[in-house]
């Protein structure tokens, strides 16, 4: 039987993905919640995201929009960024996936229950 | 901070252009904050760890778009370019037209050059562990090289420890009788052991045993496959059949496969046991074999023949005599065959890298003719990348096709090569390329125009440049700066190959108009007198030969005839000779041993004294003639004066007080050694009849008959006096000029062509420069002709432009000529005036040159402001 199940999405694109599921954002509000959810465990540089956001503009999972009304723009050098439908099923997907690794470990005690 | 911005920003430069181009400013303030944030929690540490993660993301972003770039393949678009790329060369017909001819034809030429030199130098040859098989030969710094006598093979083999077999062979021409024809066949006797040395067996039935080597025993011959198939339809058919070979029946006991001949195209074989002369101690005629114990084994192997040297020499008394082991390839291909092909590749690699060049410069053109086009491209976020693809896309097209045409071209000529080649080649030996070779000439083709292709795309982002520059009288290159330094390589490469092209073909023309001294009709034809023990006595020698010769002056149209030692243009021998007066400074003469008749015979004029006649081979005094040359040599003079010389080759002369030998005549020179070489200081002895009768002698007739009829009359002769004596070997003194020029007429041959090639494609080449040049200054020639210069100044402002690099390419051009002046001597050794041939090739390239910036020089005087600058 082939996997029909989507392809696993590399961290930086989940955590991409799981900010902008929140709303749309631009790339520098992208990167501080990112460092601030990780506590400082993955920064996203600053071609490493813009690199990434391109990609994922490309693969159709996020696009670019106008903004949030009276958002500030910087000078018109701010680009937002909304996730699509695509974007939000693979990063649901990749939730998914990440919690059945989550309850395998705490099926084998690796990590404890959850509470009722 | 704000150092850190410009820190930051130089930085950033290690950033792919795309993702400069879209977030340059986002990533700024994103690598501020962080820096910021950074700095506020971990200090100096963590203001670091940002730099240092910049640094890092960098580097990674760059490599990430590059694979994504190359990863990432993309079929339609790929499709999409290839259609592209093939409409723009189906647009500009003329000039694919013109890249694929300078690449075939070049390649073509590098193709060539890469078979030959890899069929006579590296291909191995078709004989188990050919490496490890030797010549063995006698040779003696007057003589060169002889064949060996059995002893000489007998003394080496029981004095080796080097040898592991040997064997003995020599290749003769001889006529089958199939029912009622006949056909002349190449063909070899060969001692029992030949086939176990060259380790390859008969493919149908055995090759003879050392009990059927002898002269009781039946007679036996193993045929060569295509012999086999030709007269009895197939191998095995072959084997138990008679076979008339001259006046004996054999008995076919072996077939060899189909690829082996040995020596060079022999067809058949029979044991050399069978031949009278085999082994008469003094008989030369055979050529040893010998297999080595290993292929280590050379450096001991020649260290025995040193030592046999010694015992020969001690045991003959002659200190000229040598024994000498070289590898089997040096008798298949000789040494001068294999020389050739050096310099053949370096002058096809030469030709290959002027068709590059002149590609790249094509490329270039193309570059400023589209540089609209690329910058729409660029415009629509094409990039830098895109247009190096197209360009790449371009050149592999353009390449292959130019490899198949190559690939076709090489394979006809290398079919009809050995047709053309007045040269016996082993059926192994094949012209036509193999696939590895045509897959390395296709790489070739494409390493070359890719490298053009990439040449001209490191350009493509300046030739937009919207302004262009003129300063004095020339323009200003801009962005075709480095297509100057090609067109330098090209005009060097060019004048350097049209150099040696002009210097070949005056050579060959010079020594093609000398006069050999030779009359070209004489007919010369070889017997040999070792078919019957009873010749072993001088006298019945000397009545053969005075007998034949009587009989041939029956010949109707005979106008003279004669004998002579070693025929001219096929092997000549020096020696050592002085005057009385002069025994200490001796003069190295080419002797020649002959009997009267001889002399007109050979058409050699005589310019004083008198021709020999029979009463001074029968006195027991010897007398010689001299040629003008070697007159001059022992004298000073060429004026005859009856004049006494002294022979010293031999140490038993001189030991002996040698003896003056009087000089009756004086001769015109000749060119016994061929026309590529000097005219030879030459000396006639006339030996008494009791100090010398040939065993193998050239039979020297001239007639008013055609060479054929006079042949069959000679046959008749020698076989109504003795059919068992042999004649083989007969070609007319103009035949054997020509056989002894062919080395010399292929090497002027092919350095012509190549010479040619260069200036078709270094035409190509330039013309595409310059043609780019206009074009990329145009709006400039516009603006210059709308201020008022006229169409001869901004022609003459295109000339000049191009000027210093054609004179500059052609200035490197001459040294690089006189640089090749050894390598080029090797292939044609008598040849001068390669400083006129420089001088020469500069003159034509600057006149070709001038035809290759015409049609751009006169483009440019016909530029018209008006709709230029409406454009």
């Amino acid at each position: 039987m082939p996997d029909k199940s989507p392809p696993c999405l590399s961290p930086q694109w989940f955590q991409i993905l799981l900010t902008l599921s929140a709303g749309e954002q631009h790339g520098l509000a992208i990167m501080r919640e990112v460092a601030d959810r990780t506590e400082g465990t993955m920064t996203l540089w600053p071609g490493m995201l813009y690199g990434n956001l391109r990609r994922l503009v490309d693969a159709g999972l996020v696009r670019e929009t106008d903004g949030p009304a009276g958002a500030p723009a910087r000078g018109g050098t701010r680009r937002y960024y909304q996730i699509t439908a695509a974007g939000r099923t693979a990063c649901t997907a990749e939730a998914r996936r990440l919690r059945r690794y989550v309850d395998a470990a705490r099926e084998r005690r690796v990590l404890p229950q959850s509470r009722p | 901070m704000k150092r850190s911005v410009r820190v930051y920003r130089l930085l950033s430069r290690l950033y792919s252009s795309e993702l400069r181009r879209l977030h340059a400013a986002e990533m700024e303030e994103a690598f501020l904050d962080l820096l910021a944030r950074e700095s506020f929690k971990r200090g100096i540490r963590g203001a670091i760890r940002v730099w240092a993660g910049a640094a890092v993301d960098a580097i990674r972003s760059r490599r990430t778009v590059r694979d994504r770039a190359t990863s990432g393949l993309n079929l339609d678009r790929v499709r999409a370019e290839v259609r592209d790329v093939v409409r723009h060369l189906a647009r500009r017909r003329a000039r694919t037209v013109s890249v694929v001819m300078t690449m075939s034809v070049a390649l073509t030429a590098t193709l060539m050059a890469m078979v030959v030199a890899y069929e006579v130098t590296l291909k191995p040859l078709p004989f188990r562990d050919a490496g490890q098989l030797a010549i063995v030969t006698r040779s003696s710094p007057a003589a060169g090289a002889l064949g060996v006598t059995l002893n000489d093979l007998g003394l080496f083999v029981s004095g080796s420890h080097s040898v592991q077999a040997v064997a003995a062979f020599n290749d003769f021409d001889a006529t089958l009788f199939t029912g009622t024809t006949s056909l002349r066949v190449p063909g070899a006797y060969a001692t029992a052991s030949l086939s176990r040395v060259l380790g390859v067996p008969p493919s149908v039935g055995r090759w003879w045993s050392s009990e059927e080597d002898t002269p009781d025993a039946a007679p036996v011959a193993v045929l060569g496959h295509a012999l086999a198939v030709q007269l009895f339809g197939a191998t095995d058919l072959a084997l138990s059949k008679q076979l008339r070979i001259q006046d004996q029946h054999y008995a076919i006991i072996g077939v060899m496969h189909d690829r082996f001949t040995f020596p060079i195209d022999a067809q058949f074989w029979i044991p050399a046991g069978r031949q009278p002369a085999y082994a008469r101690s003094e008989n030369l005629d055979l050529t040893g074999i010998v297999r080595l114990t290993d292929a280590a084994a050379w450096p001991v192997a020649a260290a025995d023949a040193l030592a046999v040297s010694s015992r020969l020499v001690r045991m003959d008394g002659n200190v000229d005599v040598r024994l000498t082991v070289s590898p089997l390839r040096d008798l298949i291909f000789d040494s001068q065959a294999r020389r050739l092909s050096i310099p053949l590749m370096i002058t096809a690699a030469l030709t290959l890298l002027l068709a590059g060049a002149s590609v790249a410069n094509v490329f270039v053109m193309s570059m400023a003719e589209r540089g609209v086009e690329f910058a729409v491209r660029r415009a629509l976020g094409g990039g830098a990348a895109a247009a190096t693809r197209l360009l790449v896309l371009e050149a592999l097209i353009l390449s292959t096709v130019a490899a198949v045409v190559a690939a076709v071209a090489a394979h006809a000529i290398g079919t009809a090569l050995p047709d053309l080649l007045p040269l016996r080649l082993p059926a192994f030996v094949l012209f036509e390329p193999g696939g590895l070779l045509l897959a390395a000439s296709a790489a070739l083709a494409a390493a070359t125009t890719v490298a053009g292709a990439l040449i001209a795309a490191s350009s493509a982002g300046r030739t937009l440049a919207p302004l262009v520059h003129t300063r004095g009288t020339t323009i200003d290159w801009g962005s075709l700066g480095p297509a100057r330094v090609m067109a330098v390589v090209q005009c060097a490469t060019a004048c350097s190959l049209a150099g040696m092209a002009i210097w070949a073909a005056g050579n060959f023309r010079a020594f093609n108009a000398v006069d050999s001294g030779f009359d070209p009709s004489t007919l010369f034809v070889t017997y040999s007198l070792s078919a019957d023990q009873r010749y072993d006595n001088r006298g019945t020698r000397e009545t053969f030969l005075r007998s034949v010769l009587d009989k041939v002056q029956e010949i109707p149209g005979h106008l003279s005839s004669g004998v002579v030692g070693r025929r001219p243009l096929d092997f000549v021998q020096d020696e050592q000779w002085a005057t009385s007066h002069s025994l200490t400074t001796p003069v190295r003469l080419t002797a020649a041993t002959i009997t009267p008749g001889y002399l007109a015979a050979a058409g050699i004029e005589l310019m004083g004294g008198r021709d020999v006649v029979w009463s001074n081979r029968e006195s027991d005094q010897e007398v010689v003639l001299v040629s003008r040359t070697a007159a001059r040599l022992l004298w000073g003079t060429d004026l005859w004066s009856g004049e006494q010389v002294i022979r010293l080759s031999a140490v038993r002369d001189t030991m002996s007080g040698a003896r003056p030998i009087r000089v009756i005549g004086l001769t015109e020179d000749t060119h016994p050694r061929g026309l590529d070489a000097p005219a030879a200081a030459a000396v006639y002895r006339v030996v008494p009849s009791q100090r010398w009768t040939p065993w193998v002698g050239h039979l020297a007739v001239r007639s008013t008959l055609p060479p054929q009829e006079v042949l069959k009359h000679v046959r008749e002769i020698i076989a109504a006096h003795d059919p068992a004596v042999p004649i083989y070997r007969w070609r007319t003194m103009g035949e054997l000029i020509d056989e002894s020029l062919w080395r010399s007429r292929l090497a002027a041959w092919l350095l012509s062509a190549l010479g040619v090639i260069a200036l078709v494609v270094v035409v190509v080449g330039v013309h595409a420069l310059v043609g780019a040049l206009v074009s990329s200054k145009l709006r400039d020639l516009g603006i210059r002709a709308a201020l008022g210069a006229s169409g001869m100044t901004l022609g003459g402002t295109v000339a000049w432009s191009i000027a210093p690099l054609v004179l500059l390419g052609i200035g490197t051009g001459a040294i690089l000529t006189s640089l090749l002046n050894g390598p080029l001597h090797a292939l044609l050794p008598a040849a001068t005036g390669l400083l006129w041939s420089s001088v020469t090739a500069a003159l034509v390239l600057l006149v070709v040159m001038t035809f290759a910036c015409a049609p751009a020089a006169r483009r440019a005087a016909r530029v018209d402001p008006v709709t230029l600058l409406r454009r």
